[in-house]
């Protein structure tokens, strides 16, 4: 059995290993699960310890599988989680995630996570009621091992190396998964090439969750019409520098969409076609103020043309769509940082 | 949990390795002379006013005989090697940074 590597720190009992990581920096502010050997090793289980991962920027410190077993154990994962933190970490590690980008960034968006397959399922990953909120140990605690990584391997420190302005709420645990089964259509993984068997998280740099009440309408065009008005709002990111935006649909508003007939295309289509903003809205947002010829947005945008119409993402394919969460006719928009979503395989 | 007899025994979460980099330049003793290059994120518009003004103080004050301006093509991708090479090559010294 490989041996564990990482510097033993003897300290008096449980309460002052808290304290000591408080001191150290090494938490998201939020007491952690001392880290002792005995449970890393069961964290680790049959993998290498010393199996490395990658490097975690800005910082650039090294991940193995044991010091995300560590970072793991202190999020109060089971050693069950680990290969969808480890999927995870990979994910946020390809160069168009921009890992070092959305640590440092004065813009408060963080990576939020999206798993899909079966794993969800044996991990009991909440995708129902609640499933953005607080109480289940599987998002809590995937997510937030998530953000110790970024933390104690990636430096990205709130207010040093971390520049946000805000930052928000999901950097504590920003994880749910898809509710396949309450979906009319295929899930987002099989849409993206992989087997509906296969599990895979996703990771999406992105604003908080904007909600959208719509307890009036089951006709596809009114209700997607709220949904693509909430996608309008000006000061997100998404209409100055593209990238992929999401919309994750409730069940309910899902199930009265598909029984007009509509498939997922459609939906993405017809938000790519109604989010649209005409330039003299956009011109005094963003980064760009006045001087805005230098932007994302695709040729066929006419910059001489103030009526032009800019859509909220260059082609209807970075409309990424998900249904989650319970009952009740909310859905929700999560603005993006202005990147790709990146989807990883789960080995396990 | 983790009790011996020296007391309880936890694991340091921060890593233990980092990647090897490139060996550090030597400093410059002068700038007088030297041509300095400057490498904006392409993030501000229009031109990056800070850089161009820290470029004329350099000529004024430092002495530098020449300032080179290159600009990333996204500020939201890393600056490939296509892009850092001429950096490096034209120039004595270069200054970039990180957000706005």
């Amino acid at each position: 059995m490989t041996p564990l590597e990482s510097k033993e720190i003897p300290v008096e009992d449980p309460i002052a290993a808290i304290e000591l990581f408080m001191e150290q920096g090494w938490t998201d502010g939020l007491p952690v699960v001392p880290p002792t050997p005995e449970g890393v090793r069961r964290m680790v289980g049959d993998l290498d310890p010393q199996e490395f991962i990658g490097y975690v920027p800005p910082m650039n410190g090294g991940a193995t599988v044991e010091k995300v077993a560590i970072n793991a154990l202190m999020a109060g994962c089971k050693p069950e989680y680990l290969p969808v933190v480890v999927a995870g970490l990979k994910a946020m590690l390809t160069e168009k995630f921009n890992l070092k980008g959305v640590q440092s960034t004065t813009h408060m968006s963080t990576p939020a996570f999206i798993v899909n397959g079966p794993i969800a399922r044996e991990l009991d990953i909440n995708c129902r009621a609640g499933c953005l909120g607080s109480g289940f140990r599987a998002n809590a605690a995937i997510g937030r091992a998530l953000r110790l990584v970024m933390t104690n391997l990636g430096g990205g420190i709130p207010g040093e190396t971390d520049k946000a302005t805000f930052g928000h709420p999901g950097k504590y645990a920003y994880l749910f998964a898809e509710n396949e089964e309450e979906s009319p259509w295929e899930p987002f993984h099989v849409e993206r090439g992989f087997r509906a068997d296969e599990s895979v998280i996703t990771a999406y740099n992105c604003e908080p969750p904007h909600n959208i009440n719509n307890h009036a309408e089951r006709d596809p065009f009114q209700i997607l019409y709220g949904v693509a008005g909430a996608m309008k709002g000006t000061g997100h990111n998404n209409f100055y520098v593209m990238g992929d935006t999401m919309v994750v649909l409730c069940p309910e508003h899902a199930e009265s969409i598909a029984e007009s007939g509509w498939k997922k295309r459609d939906v993405k289509y017809y938000l790519w076609e109604t989010a649209r903003q005409p330039l003299r809205e956009l011109k005094y947002n963003g980064m760009y103020g006045a001087d805005y010829k230098k932007n994302f947005w695709p040729r066929w945008v006419n910059r001489e043309d103030e009526e032009s119409l800019a859509p909220i993402v260059r082609t209807p394919d970075d409309v990424l769509v998900f249904v989650a969460g319970g009952k009740g006719r909310h859905s929700v928009f999560m603005p993006g940082w202005g990147t790709r979503a990146v989807t990883q395989k789960i080995e396990s | 949990m983790g009790g011996t007899s020296d007391g309880f025994i936890i694991l340091d979460p921060t890593p233990d390795r980092f990647p090897e980099g490139g060996a550090l330049s030597p400093r410059l003793d002068t700038l007088r002379g030297k041509t300095v290059a400057f490498l904006d994120n392409n993030k501000l518009q229009p031109l990056n006013k800070y850089f161009h003004r820290l470029g004329e103080m350099l000529k004024e004050r430092e002495g530098v005989s020449e300032i080179v301006h290159h600009q990333k093509p996204y500020f939201t991708r890393p600056a490939r090697p296509d892009v850092l090479g001429p950096v490096a090559e034209h120039a004595d010294a270069a200054v970039t940074g990180l957000g706005e």
